[in-house]
């Protein structure tokens, strides 16, 4: 939070603003604006379909905005041809190309860009080692793996040196385990370098990793610009909130500025009328108790390694998702259990407008 | 487990065991009931066109009397100026048409493949189509469209561009224009199923690593095509080198190249031995041009070898 504050200041390197552009009728990104600072990981996240990658591809040039602006370094892109832009893209499938070798590969934006064979070859072999891939030179793409192959892709963009580097789901070709190693090393390679990026992911879990700010995109629309902890923490809607981590939403009345909790604790409120309450499923536990004022049954948990998740089902009839700890203790219940729930902070329940 | 399904095996009888062999999918087995055919009417055939270029044949009353080895008709082929000029004009035809082919198709599939579902599809239905009528149709079409009063000559005469029909009809030019329509989809076709096998984010790729559209074509686009390239080539200059009807219609009668000059020798002269050795001749350099054809499709296209 603080280091972004000080980025404010500076002009940003990348403005996008108030883009829109629809094929056909279909409007696919509406009214979109955010500022990216320099040296700062934005992520792009939201369903597919909601304009994410389109806003991507329009930066990139391969498509044209039907209206708004975009800026790199405070320059009008609308005129610019793709070839000129200042951007590196890393494809989702990351299109290498497979006739050439991994050395070719990088070797080829500055045989394009028309760089001296002496400097252009100090460069490549530069970035071969920024990415660890000395020794691979020679392979074709087809003969690596496809962890080393995002690196060929990544390390081909970055010997440009470009201003912006746009990733388009990066990590989706490889499996799990891999996937948070290279999210990690990513994150601190780009670091490293200090340089501008743009994720576009539906993995929220990516997301939250990966960047400095996570922009959540909901039909063309951009919802919340924020930092990974914010938007966690305090989600503007309820769509991000939803989106973001695993949430149970309550309804409830509130009546005198206050709204009373299903398990009898209350909490203040400017809002009036019905409204919903979030509350994440870390922040309420169950206990062994055929009374109290919130009553449930386990309808069935979930062992998701160190934390194990309950799902109850409330006697209102309400399916809620609750998460604890594996502790010795939390492993008591069985399924059928007549449980009682309770919040554990009520001011980390966040209220939305119904 | 293993055991009783392999003893399941053995009791199949023959028939089932061997339907069984040819689904399999494993070794050449489903290879075998079109090896089986070709046996029968390319290989023995073949075997028994070649005996009859190499022997000296007495019939009498229909009947094959002595058959004697002679290298005559080779020798004779060989030495006959008349068999160089037809063998040189038919593969002048063949690889003039082969280039013909791949500057016209290459601008087509290039299209496809950067084109959207709508040129996609008027480019297959228009690239297909002719393909559904005979070729002798589509030689004849040609006839009304360059002969003395054809639509060329008409116009061209209207316009006042020329004051006497051309003559394009039975000359080396009809010939050509023929063969080059002809066989245009045979170099299409390959040429778009290699095309659009890849990424088509690479053209994306190599644009936004700064190449140009032509540095795209040249770097990417024509190097990862060289496979398609090799394949339409070697389909259109078999078809073209060993062509007959377009060269007899379009020729008029007097275009003569190797397809024509065996049929004269054998439907004309009956001299089947001429035409055998003609036949042998033909083959063997039509196989030597595609040897050369596949290694410099495999220079151009190493990286693919590598693949796994």
């Amino acid at each position: 939070m603080v280091s972004f504050r000080k980025n404010e200041t500076t002009a940003p390197v990348l403005h996008i603003g108030a883009v829109r552009k629809s094929f056909k009728n279909n409007l696919v990104l509406d009214n979109c604006s955010i500022d990216i600072s320099e040296n700062e990981i934005v992520t792009l996240l939201g369903p597919s379909g909601c304009g994410k990658t389109t806003l991507l591809r329009c930066i990139a040039g391969f498509l044209d905005a039907d209206y708004g602006y975009i800026n790199i370094d405070g320059q009008d892109m609308s005129n610019v041809p793709v070839n000129k832009r200042p951007v590196g893209v890393v494809f989702q499938s990351y299109a290498l190309f497979p006739h050439l070798t991994v050395f070719q590969n990088i070797l080829y934006p500055l045989r394009m860009l028309g760089t001296n064979r002496a400097e252009a070859l100090n460069r490549v072999d530069k970035v071969l080692q920024t990415v660890s891939l000395k020794g691979f030179e020679k392979r074709f793409p087809s003969q690596l793996s496809g962890g080393q192959q995002q690196r060929v892709a990544i390390a081909r963009v970055l010997v440009m040196e470009p201003r912006v580097l746009l990733l388009d789901e990066p990590f989706n070709a490889l499996d799990a385990k891999l996937r948070s190693t290279m999210q990690v090393e990513l994150r601190q390679l780009i670091k490293r370098l200090g340089r501008t990026a743009i994720f576009v992911t539906h993995d929220q879990e990516e997301a939250l990793t990966m960047s400095d700010r996570v922009a959540i995109m909901r039909a063309g629309k951009i919802e919340q610009v924020a930092t990974p902890d914010e938007i966690y923490d305090r989600p503007k809607t309820a769509y991000v909130a939803e989106f973001i981590g695993a949430s149970n939403f309550l309804k409830a009345k509130v009546e005198l500025s206050q709204i009373k909790l299903p398990d009898g604790q209350t909490l203040k409120t400017d809002y009036e009328g019905i409204v919903q309450v979030m509350v994440r499923p870390q922040n309420l536990s169950i206990e062994m108790s055929k009374t109290g004022n919130w009553r449930g049954t386990i309808i069935y948990q979930r062992n998701i390694g160190p934390l194990v998740e309950y799902h109850v089902e409330t006697v209102e009839g309400a399916n809620l998702k609750i998460v604890a700890a594996r502790l010795e203790s939390s492993l008591k219940f069985s399924d059928g259990s007549n449980v009682k729930i309770n919040i554990i902070n009520p001011e980390l329940c966040i209220i939305f407008a119904l | 487990m293993t055991k009783a399904i392999s003893n399941l095996k053995t009791k199949q009888p023959f028939f089932e065991r061997l339907i069984d062999a040819l689904l399999s999918g494993r070794g050449i087995w489903p290879a075998v009931p079109s090896l089986v055919v070709l046996i029968f009417v390319a290989v023995i055939p073949f075997i028994i066109l070649l005996s009859l270029g190499f022997s000296n044949i007495t019939i009498s009353r229909g009947e094959i009397v002595s058959q004697t080895l002679t290298f005559d008709f080779l020798v004779n082929a060989l030495t006959d100026p008349l068999y160089f000029t037809t063998f040189k004009r038919s593969l002048n035809l063949a690889i003039s048409t082969t280039i013909l082919c791949l500057i016209f198709g290459y601008p087509v599939a290039y299209l496809f493949i950067v084109g959207g579902k709508f040129t996609k599809r008027i480019i297959l239905v228009l690239t297909i189509a002719p393909l559904l009528t005979s070729g002798i149709v589509r030689t004849y079409a040609w006839l009304v469209i360059l002969g003395g009063r054809g639509v060329v000559n008409s116009t061209l005469l209207h316009l006042g561009v020329i004051e006497q029909p051309l003559r394009i009809m039975n000359t080396h030019w009809a010939v050509l224009i023929g063969m080059v329509q002809i066989h245009l989809p045979v170099m299409i076709l390959p040429l778009i199923a290699v095309m659009s096998r890849h990424d088509s984010n690479l053209i994306e790729a190599s644009e936004n690593l700064g190449a140009s559209r032509i540095g795209t074509l040249y770097t990417v686009i024509l190097p990862l095509s060289s496979p398609g390239i090799g394949t339409g080539s070697a389909l259109v200059f078999t078809l073209s080198y060993t062509t007959f009807v377009v060269p007899q219609i379009l020729g008029g009668g007097n275009y003569l190249n190797a397809a024509t000059m065996i049929y004269e020798q054998v439907v004309f002269s009956l001299e089947w031995s001429k035409g055998s050795v003609t036949s042998l001749i033909l083959m063997i350099t039509c196989l030597l041009v595609l040897v050369i054809i596949a290694i410099v499709t495999n220079y151009f296209s190493r990286w693919a070898k590598e693949q796994k």
